[in-house]
């Protein structure tokens, strides 16, 4: 177990250390000056100057490079340019709000899908199934943000049960705040649980068909308990491990829910940074963001290995 | 394409353990498949019908005022009403599918050609190569989901031809694995093998003989693309660092419609029906497509 883990984390070290340098030179090759861009047309030349200073762009490029990296790994995301603050600062404020957001819609997804599957599973090419199965390709196919956009339509603007859009901090009180979640978690929650669905209903056949089911079937075991107490407990592992994938890409997901409910998390934070060309936050951001993805994937990795002892020896 | 001998899937079919299925099966899988591949089909084919003719069956101008009122709602002479502006919505949503069609075409053949060509030679070359684009493949796919397409239109810019790079990009990892992964699957195979023992080339054995068998699976997966590539040019769009306004795209009508919703939902249903519709098809095909050429799953990213 501690080789696997070791394993996986020196994959993980170069992928990170890689995307850094991807980031550093993306900055690098941007059209046009990126200073320019950032101080705007009319600064003077000792602003140009000042700023060429501050981001260390006169040193040769690796000095550059290890400066930043040096200044990372110390949590130090450097200064965002227009607003003149650490980005730090401007990052901290937003982390609770996409993280409400994510975690809320994953809730839902858990709540729904999981269950959704294993139904379709155990009624395969029934009724229950096609409908489970139609919902999820239709969920996977509807835009999210539009899909946030009638949720708000029907249930903000016309039947008033929640507000349009907006972000209430914890201190207003739990239902006040959790209000203006709600329909943001559906409208992420939706996408995720027709993944989730499709992939629980796999899983779950996968096991249905396997020969300790067809032995329990034989011994006589009703069909409730072959499903939900030996084929269910099979079948949760892989479900598990795709839940956990997903609330990575629920935080990329997470981004563009923000818009359409206008939260102030990180998408409207790295929206608003693109439009004034906010390089250290834009990178601050996506950098973030990708570190709590591969973190995420490698604690779910450890963890089905752990379940799993196959895992374990399958590369070995 | 023309098979020879060597790689004709019937000839070598007996006595090897995976195999693809005999066309029999396949004709068997179609009939099957019943309806939805066939309508998922005939939506795409239509919208594509219709992006192609747009500029010449647009009823009004897309891009200035042509009526008096503004957000009207349906009438015989503005079959979907008009905008904020007072423009044709139906004309604006008629030159938007070409955005969405463009996007998608473009990225699909781009990562088919780059992803496809990437995965064959790492699949096949294997030591070094494999691993160098292994390592780019796993760095593309550590950023989450449409934070990569983000990221990279926030430093190329908007504009519809940074949305094809930042998209092909997102794209590109999930090409290379597949690809690889077929690759793979067939390269010890035994006519690989007699080709290399006859004095083939790397070159003609992998375009011409590996490559075949690769195909069906990159097409299902370029298919799955294609739906991607539509949503996510959308939801750059409609994010404001996509394809930018006045130009319509069915994704920056919804944004712009969203203002005013309460005034007129209209505006931003039509193009989102529009997108659902198209996505809805494309996916339909891909699952036909997807269980004709690759039934067990095994090559699925």
């Amino acid at each position: 177990m501690f080789r696997y883990i070791v394993k996986r984390l020196l994959h993980t070290i170069p992928t990170l250390f890689l995307l850094a340098v991807g980031l550093f030179i993306l900055v690098r090759v941007v059209p046009g000056d990126p200073v320019l861009a950032m101080v705007g047309e009319n600064a003077t030349p000792e602003q140009i100057e000042g700023l060429r200073e501050q981001l260390h762009l006169n040193d040769p490029i690796y000095t550059q490079f290890l400066t930043w990296l040096g200044d990372l790994a110390r949590g130090d995301f450097g200064n965002s340019v227009q607003l003149r603050r650490p980005v730090t600062d401007l990052i901290m404020p937003r982390v609770p709000v996409t993280l409400t957001l994510a975690l809320l819609a994953t809730l839902l997804t858990v709540v729904l899908a999981i269950p959704a599957g294993v139904v379709a599973a155990a009624h395969k090419g029934k009724a229950a199934d096609r409908v489970a199965l139609s919902a999820s390709l239709v969920g996977v196919s509807v835009p999210s943000f539009f899909v946030g956009m009638m949720l708000m339509l029907v249930f903000a603007v016309n039947l008033r049960w929640f507000p349009t859009s907006g972000y209430r901090p914890l201190s207003e009180g739990l239902w006040t705040s959790l209000q203006g979640f709600v329909l943001p978690a559906i409208t992420l929650g939706a996408l995720y649980a027709a993944i989730v669905t499709r992939m629980s209903r796999t899983s779950m056949l996968e096991v249905l068909s396997q020969d300790y089911v067809v032995t329990a079937q034989a011994s006589g075991f009703g069909r409730r308990r072959i499903l939900y107490r030996h084929a269910l407990k099979n079948a949760l592992i892989p479900i598990v491990t795709v839940v956990g994938l997903n609330l990575g890409s629920l935080l990329g997901g997470s981004l563009v829910t923000e818009r359409v409910f206008n939260l102030p998390g990180l998408g409207t934070l790295l929206l608003s940074s693109i439009e004034r060309r906010d390089y250290p936050v834009i990178q601050a951001i996506v950098l973030l963001v990708t570190l709590t993805y591969v973190v995420i994937n490698l604690i779910v990795d450890i963890v089905y290995a752990m379940l799993d002892p196959r895992v374990r020896y399958a590369d070995k | 394409m023309r098979t020879s001998e060597l790689t004709d899937p019937t000839s070598t079919a007996e006595g090897l353990p995976e195999e693809e299925a005999p066309p029999r099966r396949r004709a068997a899988v179609l009939r099957e498949l019943g309806w939805m591949p066939l309508a998922g089909f005939a939506v795409v084919a239509f919208v594509i019908v219709v992006a192609a003719l747009a500029p010449w069956i647009m009823p009004h101008d897309p891009l200035v005022s042509t009526s008096t009122q503004r957000f009207a709602g349906p009438s015989a002479a503005h079959w979907f009403g008009t905008d904020g502006y007072s423009r044709d919505v139906f004309s604006r949503m008629l030159l938007g599918s070409r955005v969405s069609i463009f996007v998608g075409f473009v990225v699909t053949a781009t990562v088919l050609l780059v992803g496809g060509v990437l995965g064959l030679v790492a699949g096949y070359a294997g030591g070094l190569v494999d691993s160098i684009v292994g390592r780019i493949v796993d760095v593309l796919l550590a950023v989450p989901g449409i934070l990569l397409a983000i990221a990279i239109v926030a430093f190329l810019g908007p504009g519809i031809q940074n949305v094809c790079i930042a998209i092909s990009i997102h794209q590109l990892p999930a090409m290379v694995r597949v690809v690889r992964g077929a690759t793979l699957s067939v390269r010890k195979r035994p006519f690989v093998r007699a080709g290399r023992a006859v004095g083939m080339g790397h070159t003609r054995l992998l375009l011409r003989h590996i490559g075949p068998f690769v195909l069906g699976v990159a097409m299902v997966q370029a298919t799955l693309g294609f739906a991607d590539a539509v949503l996510y040019e959308a939801a750059l769009s409609y994010l404001g660092i996509g394809v930018q306004l006045p130009e319509p795209t069915w994704g920056n009508m919804i944004s712009e419609a969203q203002s005013f919703l309460t005034r007129q939902p209209l505006n931003a249903i039509f193009p989102g029906l529009g997108l659902t519709l198209l996505l809805l098809g494309v996916n339909f095909l891909g699952d036909g497509l997807r269980d004709v050429f690759d039934p067990e799953g095994r090559y699925r990213s």
